[in-house]
């Protein structure tokens, strides 16, 4: 049972794959929610989407992979520049000219890209925790794409089960691990649940699919782009993109940064009252 | 793979000397990025031609001795006044009547000259971190390294590696304690592995020519002085306060003697156009703006 059913449900069909998108709400400014990496789909904007649909049309769509768009394991489906191309098809379909991108984490790289390719499209621009490349990653996480493609070890721990073979093997392990470095506050039991769920709803071989995507645009050339006013958000307790990727970015930018203090990877699903807030505050502005 | 690919490539020969440009996107105002080759080629400004392609006709083009250019190993193929022909032989190539040059580093001696040289074909200049003589104040470790540049030194280390053995002989040695000094940001390492990859494309032997052939005939100062004082045209000058190559008062001069208009940005290196993309492109833009407006 949902806070709040969708206005209306729709597909576009791009690139021979049919993708499925949420309206609710019809006020203007349009707010784009993109979607994120695969493992989880457009429900992780619970959240969100009751929130700000009060005021404004928000818009969602699932990528390929998981939600109410097809599990294809065609890497090239996963390229960022594809999701940038199913989110102008959907504004299309929704007859949005313009809009506030939000993307989250991969997402976020999404976001930006898109912001990037169509300026005039974008009115503001908000990322949270997003995987750009602008400050290391963390430690743990720089290895794991060495070893992506090997066996894992017997008794794998941490980040050793980031691994096709572990994935195709041990699938719901790997999200009980995962979603527990994402929410490494306490209290947050309803939230993992609700991520492993939408894990299940894919499997391991369309993350490894996804995992083999064509290279990402350069990140730089992407943000080098960026003319919409941009607020990043980060929590400073992000175990795995280091909250510095976001002042780096907000300082580049010349963009706002919400700084949630002793918050892990998932600000808008832990904090979501002050994250909607920060949120609508910045829609507002932008918007008018 | 990258942001924007441009609408027209096309190749030049220059007196044997192939040169390579590149035309994005197009409008009544046209950009002429000028790279400082050869430590470096068109490629330095992948992060402001994309942009700037939106709502200008932008010209780019490799620098004699890298890139898709050739690479002349005389220092006679070197000197100001080739570089400013390889310009004008650009602007032909392009059928552009006139320009805003943009320059990094020392392309704008080139820019320069060639404002002062073609003053019709020039509506503005923007100058990144400019390397130009005499003004401003040079790095203390480019005075000490010209006196040992010819020398055979014992175990060359830090700015002693700009000499012209260890180029020649280690170019890679020079090109990454070069940029890995010039990067003083934090987390520069994909700016730190684009430059280098983009410097190595060209040989130790190349750079010690064009290191040389820019020096040839110089300007006496108050030649140089008159020169910047008469361009009579829109100045910008962009310098990070933390640059290590061309020191920031360098800049500041160059915009006090064009009477130009001056941007400092606060904890830059000499990278600024690669690590501050989004401030140096919005300046460029809000700049040209300005410029068209007050036509």
């Amino acid at each position: 049972m949902r806070a709040r059913e969708a206005d209306a449900l729709g597909s576009v069909v791009v690139d021979d794959l049919e993708f499925g998108f949420e309206v609710h709400g019809d006020r203007d400014p349009t707010i784009l929610l993109m979607p994120t990496w695969t493992i989880i789909h457009s429900r992780f904007w619970k959240f969100q989407i009751p929130y700000l649909a009060r005021r404004n049309r928000v818009i969602t769509y699932d990528g390929p992979g998981n939600g109410r768009s097809p599990r294809t394991t065609d890497p090239t489906a996963y390229a960022v520049e594809a999701f940038v191309d199913r989110a102008v098809a959907v504004l299309d379909a929704v007859g949005t000219h313009e809009a506030v991108i939000v993307g989250y984490s991969d997402g976020g790289k999404m976001a930006a890209a898109f912001a990037a390719a169509h300026p005039a499209r974008t009115l503001g621009l908000v990322i949270i925790a997003p995987a750009l490349r602008v400050a290391p990653p963390s430690p743990e996480r720089a290895v794991i794409a060495e070893t992506f493609h090997e066996p894992y070890p017997p008794n794998p721990i941490g980040w050793e089960k980031y691994n096709a073979a572990y994935w195709r093997d041990h699938y719901e392990d790997f999200l009980h691990f995962f979603f527990s470095e994402i929410f490494t506050e306490t209290y947050t039991t309803k939230a993992e649940d609700d991520c492993v769920g939408w894990g299940l709803e894919t499997n391991g071989a369309v993350l490894t699919a996804e995992a083999l995507r064509p290279p990402d645009p350069d990140h730089l050339e992407v943000i080098a782009g960026i003319e919409a006013p941009t607020l990043v958000i980060h929590g400073t307790e992000d175990h795995l993109v280091p909250f510095e990727v976001s002042r780096r970015l907000a300082e580049m930018t010349d963009g706002e940064l919400a700084a949630f203090q002793g918050t892990g990877h998932a600000p808008h699903i832990k904090e979501p009252v002050r994250f909607n807030l920060i949120l609508r505050d910045f829609i507002e502005r932008v918007g008018s | 793979m990258r942001a924007r690919d441009p609408d027209r490539a096309g190749v030049i020969d220059r007196d044997g000397v192939d040169i390579y440009y590149e035309v994005h996107g197009d409008g009544d105002t046209t950009l002429l990025m000028i790279p400082p080759s050869p430590i470096t080629h068109s490629r330095i400004y992948k992060a402001q031609i994309p942009f700037l392609a939106r709502n200008h006709r932008v010209v780019t083009f490799d620098g004699r001795g890298n890139g898709r250019s050739g690479r002349p190993t005389e220092k006679a193929s070197h000197t100001r006044a080739e570089n400013v022909a390889d310009i004008v032989a650009v602007l032909d190539a392009t059928a552009t009547k006139s320009v805003v040059l943009v320059a990094h580093c020392h392309a704008n001696w080139w820019a320069v000259e060639f404002a002062d040289r073609y003053p019709e074909r020039v509506d503005a200049l923007i100058a990144i971190d400019p390397g130009v003589p005499y003004l401003g104040r040079s790095q203390q470790h480019w005075v000490d390294t010209a006196k040992t540049f010819d020398e055979v030194l014992d175990d060359p280390t830090g700015w002693e590696l700009f000499n012209r053995h260890v180029i020649v002989n280690e170019h890679h040695r020079w090109v990454e304690f070069f940029f890995g000094a010039q990067l003083v940001e934090r987390h520069s390492t994909k700016q730190y592995e684009d430059a280098v990859a983009w410097a190595l494309e060209s040989s130790g032997e190349v750079l010690v020519a064009a290191e040389e052939g820019i020096e040839l005939h110089p300007p006496d100062r108050e030649a140089f002085l008159s020169i910047c004082q008469n361009l009579d045209i829109p100045v910008l000058v962009i310098h990070g306060s933390e640059d290590v190559c061309q020191a920031v008062e360098r800049g500041r001069e160059l915009a006090a003697v064009t009477n130009g208009e001056y941007l400092e940005i606060e904890g830059a290196g000499h990278l600024t156009l690669a690590r501050e993309p989004v401030k140096v492109n919005r300046a460029i833009k809000e700049f040209i703006d300005r410029m068209v407006r007050a036509r």
